[in-house]
């Protein structure tokens, strides 16, 4: 399959009154059609900046980006919905701020909250939702503009436990089912593994990408982040990744 | 029609104690009012106190009806409320509007900083005399004092809530490509509209001090004539009922602005 996305020697500085911080050095990776690469790296690396960079809401200082005309779709943190706003009213707002609120759009809305069970609360307001809830409703606004990319900035990290690990499968499905490209970051480990088809380990500041994995899980039957769990091999890549970190920690 | 509440015992029981409470609260307030007024009018009455300079209730309604009779009050009162009304709105909008501009550019905010915060602690009261002078002593040099006071507390005020909107929604709404003036309309505008819902309640305190110390200052009529009129020549009635017909106004428009504002909060909690 092609490239996606090219990303060629990207660096990022930060600059203040007292001091100009590196925070990117030499960041090169590549994106195939269909593929989930995970960003794996410590608290402050420089993650969420990557996805700023790649969503075009950030310069980098040099280096180039090739997105090869591709849609990107950008995920937050947090669900950031409108509380102002009603479910359908924030997913339809990407929409409505590109003019393009049509019937097509309105009938792909329709069908995403139907098959992903929020069609009877697209009415409601955001605080009637559950915090799982609001995290699809956040995944189907950024679906509604139909991306070929999706950038995930740690987007299950606000959640408990065994809400992260529901929402985690449904996202995955999601993306799957729907045919999308997607870079998600992280840095929780398990997560990583569970998701991703590649992850990509960050070192600490100036980061660079330390190493590239190809997961490989023998899983019977689907494929979801719970049972990838399961895994026999998650151990081995759970001890790798995590030696991986490690090093990089002992050598700062 | 009366609304019918369903939920088990518990919860009704619940509900009732809420306006029981409530309803209790208002009798209590209600009774102190009273209360306040015997004593006060029978104190003046058996010379407890010297009602030349307190006057006392009676006579301070007594006043009143003549006032109403005669149509007076209505001259006085429908002046400064037009003269409130059009510093609180003036004062309001054009608060917002200042605020947005220096929202809508750093550097013109970082600019007029300086100058806004000394205005701000500036007793804008003290400006009166110079706007009299300057705009001339009427009905409009009153307005522009009003409008001095509510001003500089508008733009500081919406313009720190206008920054403090959540960068992450700004930043969503960036990825969806939004103009500013997006950014503006759909965002940091609704996300404020409790924050101006009760900027206006400030305001119209704020105004009312400047229609106040305006028609001290300058006028042939308005409620703040009345008052110092009464002053002057030592009618302490008047002076009095200028206040209390002062009170009722103020309440007037402050519980217009609550209606106003659980009208905005139903249209935008109501479902299609
Ligand atoms: N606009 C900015 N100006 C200056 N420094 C910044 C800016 N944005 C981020 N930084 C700095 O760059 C570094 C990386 O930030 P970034 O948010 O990309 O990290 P992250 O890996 O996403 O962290 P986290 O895991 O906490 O989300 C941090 O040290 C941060 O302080
Ligand atoms: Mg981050």
């Amino acid at each position: 399959m092609s490239n996606i996305l090219d990303m060629n020697h990207i660096y990022k500085d930060f600059y203040s009154l007292d001091e100009e911080r590196q925070i990117l050095k030499d960041i090169n990776f590549s994106v195939k059609e269909g593929e989930i690469l995970v960003l794996l790296g410590p608290s402050g690396c420089g993650k969420s900046t990557i996805l700023n960079i790649i969503a075009g809401l950030l310069e980098p200082t040099s280096g180039s980006i090739n997105t090869h005309g591709k849609k990107i779709g950008y995920m937050f943190q947090k669900d950031q919905l409108f509380e102002w706003r009603t479910i359908m009213k924030n997913i339809t707002l990407g929409l409505e701020i590109q003019h393009k609120l049509n019937d097509e759009a309105q009938d792909e809305i329709k069908r995403l909250l139907q098959i992903y069970d929020l069609w009877d609360f697209r009415n409601n307001f955001p605080r009637e939702l559950s915090g799982g809830m609001k995290q699809r409703a956040a995944l189907i606004r950024t679906l509604a503009l139909n991306p070929d990319i999706l950038l995930l900035d740690e987007s299950f990290s606000g959640l408990d436990f065994q809400t992260r690990l529901t929402v985690t499968d449904d996202i995955y499905k999601i993306i799957k089912n729907e045919n999308k490209t997607a870079i998600l970051v992280t840095h929780d480990i398990s997560e990583a593994i569970s998701l991703a088809d590649t992850v990509a380990i960050l070192s600490h500041r100036p980061t660079t990408i330390q190493s590239v994995h190809q997961i490989h899980l023998t899983i019977d039957g689907e494929k979801t982040p719970f049972n990838a769990r399961t895994a026999p091999e998650f151990q081995d890549y759970f001890d790798l990744f995590w030696k991986e970190l490690q090093n990089d920690e002992e050598r700062n | 029609m009366k609304k019918e509440t369903k939920g088990s015992p518990g919860y009704l029981t619940y509900l009732k104690n809420i306006k029981k409470e409530s309803r209790h609260i208002l009798w209590i307030q209600l009774l102190s009012c009273v209360i306040f007024l015997i004593f006060w009018e029978v104190a003046a009455t058996l010379g407890w106190i010297d009602d030349f300079f307190v006057s006392k209730p009676s006579a301070i309604w007594t006043l009143l009806i003549k006032y109403i009779e005669n149509g007076e009050i209505f001259r006085h009162v429908g002046i400064s409320l037009l003269e409130t009304l059009a510093g609180l709105a003036i004062g309001t909008i054009g608060g917002l509007f200042i605020a947005i501009c220096l929202w809508w550019s750093d550097k013109l905010a970082r600019i007029f900083d300086p100058f806004l915060v000394v205005l701000n602690a500036l007793p804008k009261t003290a400006l009166a005399p110079i706007l009299i002078v300057w705009v001339g002593a009427s009905m409009k040099g009153i307005i522009v004092i009003a409008v001095i006071t509510s001003i500089t507390v508008t733009i500081m005020s919406a313009y720190s809530y206008f920054i403090t909107v959540d960068p992450d929604k700004i930043k969503l709404m960036q990825s969806f490509g939004a103009t500013k003036w997006q950014i503006l309309t759909k965002l940091v505008l609704p996300a404020n509209g409790i924050n101006m819902i009760n900027l206006l309640k400030i305001n119209i305190g704020m105004t009312w001090v400047g229609v106040i110390v305006g028609e001290f200052i300058a006028s042939k009529a308005g409620i703040g004539y009345l008052i110092v009129y009464g002053g002057q020549v030592f009618k302490l009635n008047v002076v009095m009922m200028g206040v209390f017909v002062l009170a009722i106004f103020t309440l007037i428009m402050y519980q217009g602005v609550n209606l106003l504002e659980i009208y905005l909060r139903k249209k935008q909690s109501a479902k299609k």
